[in-house]
Formats: structure tokens, C-alpha cells, sequence
């Protein structure tokens, strides 16, 4: 499975077209990862990060076909475009329409790209080919980690509050009324009203009320409780749950308070006696009700948002405690080592017991640094952390050989290999040089090489560093316990470890750091994994920047976490 | 009025179950340093194999919490099961705060906080095994 592949999103409803686009991907030369929308309030949900989407990540590239059910291309479109954010993806259109006025206007609203759906199988697949190697390999795109420096916050996570609608200068009123005479006062009534004006839909049923409700643009319905399929307070609570957002006056011929009471309780925006109004008094209660509505919206959304933000900060405070449980535990472990230490040698020393001091010499002091040297590695990491979280992870490049790093990286780790009886076994084919930040580099390949000790019950390791296309590619790989596959995408989060963590020992930032520095030097990391068979993590990394030339040596860069 | 007759404790033998390899071997050299006979195990699985394959058994039992493949109440729980072993006391060590609630919940017969202290740790030997 691929990890920081580029990420498209394809908005198609066509289940052939979406089948041909998948093939066309998987055939390009570029790791891709794809996601699909099938309409489009999906593809809105998906790029605004909303309900299920919200651990969707941001994509590249997107492909929209503009006929779509739900909501159109064009709508999605405008939306991309109108929002500061997502306006700076690029967008394809992928239409089977070749009409000069479709393709105009949809440049006008800002498609960056205008593509006449290809008739066969090949001449698609080239098609899709030929963009992927434009907008990837000859297009310089929008850095994404600047992306979030310009404009903000990305789309949210959670649901958007809506905008105050200004009042019309018309209501539209949907009256669901079955006698004529009562139907017939309220639009003369009505009528002679400037400030609104009132377009009236009138219909006599509950049933056809619901339908003109699904299909029309309808701010406030006037509503008899007393019709031909329904009748009673029931009328309104049917109606209120299957369009909770929509305003509703009830009117009926009875003054009756205990219904009144009971319909407002149930949320309806108020309760009118038939024939007991005036034109000014309805056109009052008609527009109190609407904006009445919204100002109730507008608050049930602001709820949501603020208990969507206590789950996140709850979830957030939670991991915090757990991370300090496992920190403490894995920073006490060298300290206990260390203080039994000193206070051996204190007391040896107090005993004046030169010759047991002088023995032991050489292990007590190998302890001294085993230990020091674990504590200054676990402290190194949590700073590593923090700098990425501030987005002050400095590179400093300089010509790096990958094959003295990795044998160098062998020679230092020989201890813990054969502590662990492991044997490595390193292939590779001619000096590998990149331009890379050569700290960084090697912290990459001993965090990889750690966890494949660490997990590799004492199997064969086995190292294949290689160069193609001006990418180096080096991969490790162990024979041991594997990963699942539900957990591979999560093992790349911070404080993430895929074991009960007393088991294993660490903080669990190793891939983390991994793929913030693959990031970094815009590599892409790959795990292929199979449980109690071993897993492969290959990192391919282009031999020099290119998307981001040297501004990244001179400026702190922001990493995405 | 009678005195209750105490056996006299001539068991010098201490196991440590340690995973950390250096802590393992610097409370062996301490202990040893102090007189004590000190067998290790890495974990509780090793613990229990070394156990049961030993005619002659430890006075007490230095168990650390947090271990790989087997831990400490995993090993507790074990050691239950076997009649032999079961009368073995055993201290456990922690750097956990609730360290005190740990020893009641696993019924251990005393507990030694880490970083550990070389006092604690030869009081709690003496307490065991008598002064060597």
C-alpha cells in the first residue's frame, strides 16, 4: 500500500468511466492513490472534510465529470473555486461534451484543464496517461505544505456555519390548504403586499406538499393541520421530521390552546387561527418565522460544531496522557539503569574496594553509556517531534552517499544485530548519491532498520538500495511478525504504536519521524506487509528537489502532521 | 508466654526478572557484591521455565512490571497455578506512581520503586533472606 502517493480525486458517476479511469492510474508511472466520488455533495463532503471524510487528505489533483446526480459538476466547481482553499487544486473537467459553450464557460468558472471524454479504450488510457505526466512531472503544483501558511486552517473539520440570508424581496410561501375558501383568503390577503411579496405554491395534501417540498426552493410553509391524508398535530410532526430545517406556521380552524401548545413545543415556528389575520399580521408571521428558523439553524449547527470540537480536543487530551504514561516509562527505564549505577560505584568507593572497581570497570561503564546514549536518543526524538510540530525541521543538503550511510549505519548497529541474532544482508548496485540532508538520512534508515530489528524475530534482514530515474529507492526488509493491514496507515501517526506498547519499548515517533523527513525530501514511502511473513518499507526519494528548489535549504519549511 | 519459632533463613537465593539487560545485570552485581546468590530471567516466561526446572528455589522473587512477551501479573498469575511455586514471596518493581496499589491488586509482598535505591533493595533482601 502505497503512503504519500499523490492523491487524486475522481468526482464521476459512470461506473464504466470509473473503472477505465482506475485502470488508466494504476498504469501511470507516478504513485497515485485514488478516491472516488460518485456524486456531487459526496465530492463536497469528501474535499470540506465533513462526517466520514474527516480524515480524508487533501488531494492534488481532482477529475470531475460535470454531469453528476445530487449536486452538477458545474455547481462543484464553483464551490472549488470559490473556496480559498481548494480553488488552488487543480481541476480537470472530463466531459463528452464538446459544445464551444460548455467548454467557455467552464473555463470561465475556472477548470484549469478542459478534457472531451476520449472514445476507446486506449485512447483513454493515453489520455489519462499523458495528464498524469503533465501535472506531475512538467507542472510545478501548489506546495501543499505552504498551502496551510498562506490560507489558514484547511477545510474544516467541522460543518460550516451557514451564511445570514438576507431576506428576499419574495417569500416563497408553500400554503398546504385543502379548503378552497381558506386557500383563497390567504392570497387575497396576501396579495396587495410589497415588502416582501409573496409567491404562493398551494397544495391540498400532505403528500404533495412533501413532493413539492423535495423539489422546490421553499422558505416558509403555511400549514392546516386538518387535511384529506393526515390529520392533527401529527400533520406538522410527519412534516417537521422529514424536513427538520424547514419553517413551519401551523394554522388551523380551531382556537385551541392545547394544540397550539403542543405544536410549538414540537418546534414549529408558530400557531395562526384561520380568517383570525390580516395581511400585515401573516406577512409579519411569515417573515418572523423564517428568520426565526434560521437563527434556530444557525444555532443547532454551532452546537455541533462545539461538540465536534470537545470530542477532538477530548480524543486529543487523551492520547497526551497515554504518550506521557509510555514517555515516563521509557525515560525511567535508563534512569533506573543509571542511578543503581552511581550509587554501586559510590558505594565501592566508600568500601574502598579499589580491586572490585577496577575489575568491573569496563562493563559498569559500557552500562553508563548504553544508558546515556538511550535517554539522549529518546530526548533527541521528542525534540525531533516538536521542531516538526513548529515546523522549524531545518535540512541542511550536501551530496550524500547512500551506500556509506547504510554501511556505516551496519557497522554502529552490529551491537544491537547481534544482540537480537539478527544477520543483514545488503544488495545494491552502484553508488547511490543524492542531494540530501545526510542527519536526517541516516535517522530515516536507523529508525527503519530499528523496527525491523525490533520486529523481525531475529530473521534475516535484507537491505536493497537501487537508482532508477533520478530516484534513489532503498528498502528493508524482515522476516518477522508483519502488520496488519488496518493498521498500516495508522502506524504513521505520532505516538502510534500498532503493539500494546509495555511489550515493545519506544515512543512510537520512529515512522512518524520517517515520514515526516520522506516528506521532506519529497520522497514517497511504501509498506508492503504480511502478518507473520515480514514487512518491506521502501522509501524512494528523488536524488535532488526539483518541486521546491533550494528555497526549502534556506527557510523553515512546515510539515504536515 | 511462647516464643514463636522462626526457621532459621539460610535461602540466599534471589531471582531477577529484569528485561532491561543492563539493570539485570547491575542489580546481580549489587546483590552478589552484597553476599546474595542471584539467578536472572528476562521475562516472565523465562522466569517460570527457570523455576521449574530448579530443585532448589528462591527465596524471593525481584519481579519488574513492564516486559515483553510475558509481563509481571501475567507472570503472577501463572506462578498461582503452580503449588510449588505459588509460596514464592514476590517484590515487585515499578517506576509507576500507584506502585502501592499495584502490589495490593497483585496481593506481591512488597514492592520496590524504581529508580531503585541500593538501601531499599538490600532491606528487602534481608527481609527474605536474612543478612548474608
Amino acid at each position: 500500500m502505497p503512503l504519500r502517493a499523490v492523491q487524486i480525486l475522481l468526482i464521476e458517476d459512470n461506473p464504466a468511466d470509473i473503472d477505465l479511469s482506475k485502470a488508466a492510474l494504476r498504469e501511470w508511472r507516478i504513485l497515485n492513490e485514488l478516491s472516488i466520488a460518485e456524486d456531487g455533495e459526496e465530492a463536497m463532503a469528501y474535499l470540506r472534510k465533513e462526517g466520514k471524510y474527516a480524515n480524508a487528505s487533501r488531494p492534488d489533483l481532482i477529475f470531475l465529470d460535470l454531469n453528476l446526480p445530487k449536486k452538477d459538476g458545474r455547481q462543484v466547481l464553483k464551490e472549488i473555486k470559490s473556496d480559498r482553499i481548494l480553488k488552488t487544486i487543480p481541476v480537470i473537467i472530463v466531459s463528452s461534451s464538446d459544445a464551444d459553450i460548455d467548454i467557455l464557460k467552464t473555463y470561465g468558472m475556472g477548470a484549469n484543464c478542459y478534457i472531451i471524454k476520449p472514445v476507446g479504450l486506449n485512447n483513454f488510457l493515453n489520455i489519462i496517461s499523458s495528464v498524469g505526466d503533465f501535472w506531475f512531472n512538467v507542472v510545478t503544483l501548489p506546495p501543499k505544505e505552504l498551502t496551510k501558511q498562506f490560507f489558514g486552517q484547511t477545510a474544516s473539520n467541522y460543518p460550516p456555519v451557514p451564511h445570514q440570508q438576507q431576506l428576499g424581496n419574495t417569500l416563497t410561501v408553500l400554503v398546504v390548504e385543502d379548503t378552497d375558501e381558506d386557500a383563497r383568503y390567504v392570497r387575497e390577503i396576501l396579495a396587495p403586499q410589497k415588502q416582501p411579496t409573496f409567491s404562493l405554491i398551494f397544495k391540498d395534501r400532505l403528500a404533495s406538499a412533501i413532493e413539492a417540498l423535495q423539489t422546490e426552493q421553499i422558505d416558509v410553509v403555511l400549514l392546516d393541520l386538518n387535511l384529506p391524508d393526515s390529520q392533527g398535530v401529527k400533520t406538522y410532526t410527519d412534516l417537521a421530521a422529514k424536513f427538520p430545517s424547514i419553517a413551519i406556521v401551523v394554522a388551523t380552524g380551531l382556537d385551541d390552546s392545547e394544540i397550539a401548545l403542543q405544536v410549538i413545543r414540537s418546534g414549529a415556528q408558530d400557531y395562526i387561527v384561520k380568517n383570525n389575520f390580516d395581511g400585515n399580521l401573516l406577512s409579519r408571521i411569515l417573515q418572523y418565522a423564517v428568520e426565526r428558523n434560521w437563527l434556530e439553524q444557525e444555532q443547532n449547527v454551532l452546537l455541533a460544531r462545539e461538540s465536534a470540537a470537545r470530542t477532538d480536543a477530548e480524543k486529543a487530551i487523551q492520547g497526551r496522557d497515554e504518550f506521557l504514561s509510555i514517555a515516563s516509562h521509557e525515560l525511567k527505564t535508563p534512569i533506573t539503569s543509571l542511578r543503581l549505577q552511581s550509587q554501586i560505584l559510590l558505594k565501592l568507593i566508600e568500601e574502598g574496594n579499589k580491586e572490585e572497581i577496577f575489575e568491573k570497570n569496563k562493563r559498569l561503564a559500557q552500562v553508563l553509556d548504553n544508558q546515556t546514549a538511550r535517554l539522549s536518543k529518546l530526548i533527541e526524538n521528542l525534540l525531533d517531534v516538536s521542531r516538526i510540530n513548529a515546523g522549524k525541521l531545518m535540512l541542511e543538503f550536501s551530496d550524500v552517499d547512500l551506500n556509506e550511510v547504510v554501511n556505516d549505519l551496519l557497522e554502529r548497529s552490529q551491537a544491537d544485530l547481534d544482540k537480537a541474532n539478527c544477520k543483514v544482508t545488503l544488495k545494491t548496485t552502484k553508488n547511490v548519491i543524492g542531494h540530501w540532508d545526510r542527519y536526517r538520512i541516516e535517522q530515516l534508515i536507523t529508525n527503519l532498520l530499528t523496527n525491523a530489528i525490533r520486529y523481525g524475530k531475529g530473521k534475516p534482514i535484507e537491505i536493497n538500495i537501487s537508482q532508477t530515474d533520478g530516484y534513489a529507492k532503498l528498502s528493508i526488509k524482515d522476516n518477522g511478525i508483519g502488520i496488519k493491514k488496518e493498521d498500516l496507515a495508522r502506524m504513521f501517526n505520532r505516538f502510534e504504536q500498532i503493539l500494546p506498547k509495555a511489550k515493545v519499548g519506544g515512543l512510537g515517533l520512529g515512522l512518524y519521524i520517517v515520514q515526516q523527513i520522506t516528506d521532506a525530501h519529497n520522497g514517497v514511502i511504501r509498506v508492503d506487509s504480511e502478518i507473520d511473513k515480514g514487512s518491506t518499507f521502501t522509501v524512494r526519494l528523488p536524488l535532488k528537489l526539483t518541486a521546491e528548489p533550494k528555497i526549502r535549504q534556506t527557510r523553515d519549511i512546515e510539515l504536515h502532521p | 508466654m511462647m516464643e514463636i519459632q522462626t526457621k532459621p533463613q539460610s535461602n540466599k537465593r534471589i531471582l531477577v526478572v529484569e528485561d532491561t539487560v543492563d539493570t539485570q545485570y547491575l542489580l546481580s552485581f549489587y546483590l552478589e557484591h552484597e553476599g546474595y546468590e542471584v539467578i536472572t530471567a528476562t521475562d516472565g516466561e523465562d522466569a517460570l521455565k527457570i523455576l521449574k526446572a530448579s530443585n532448589e528455589l528462591p527465596a524471593v522473587i525481584f519481579l519488574d512490571l513492564m516486559m515483553p512477551i510475558m509481563d509481571g501479573p501475567q507472570f503472577i498469575e501463572e506462578q498461582k497455578k503452580d503449588r510449588r511455586l505459588s509460596t514464592i514471596p514476590v517484590v515487585i518493581m515499578s517506576a509507576a506512581t500507584d506502585i502501592t496499589d499495584e502490589a495490593l491488586k497483585l496481593n506481591a509482598s512488597g514492592y520496590l520503586k524504581k529508580p531503585l535505591r541500593l538501601e531499599d533493595l538490600l532491606r528487602t533482601s534481608q527481609k527474605y533472606c536474612g543478612h548474608a
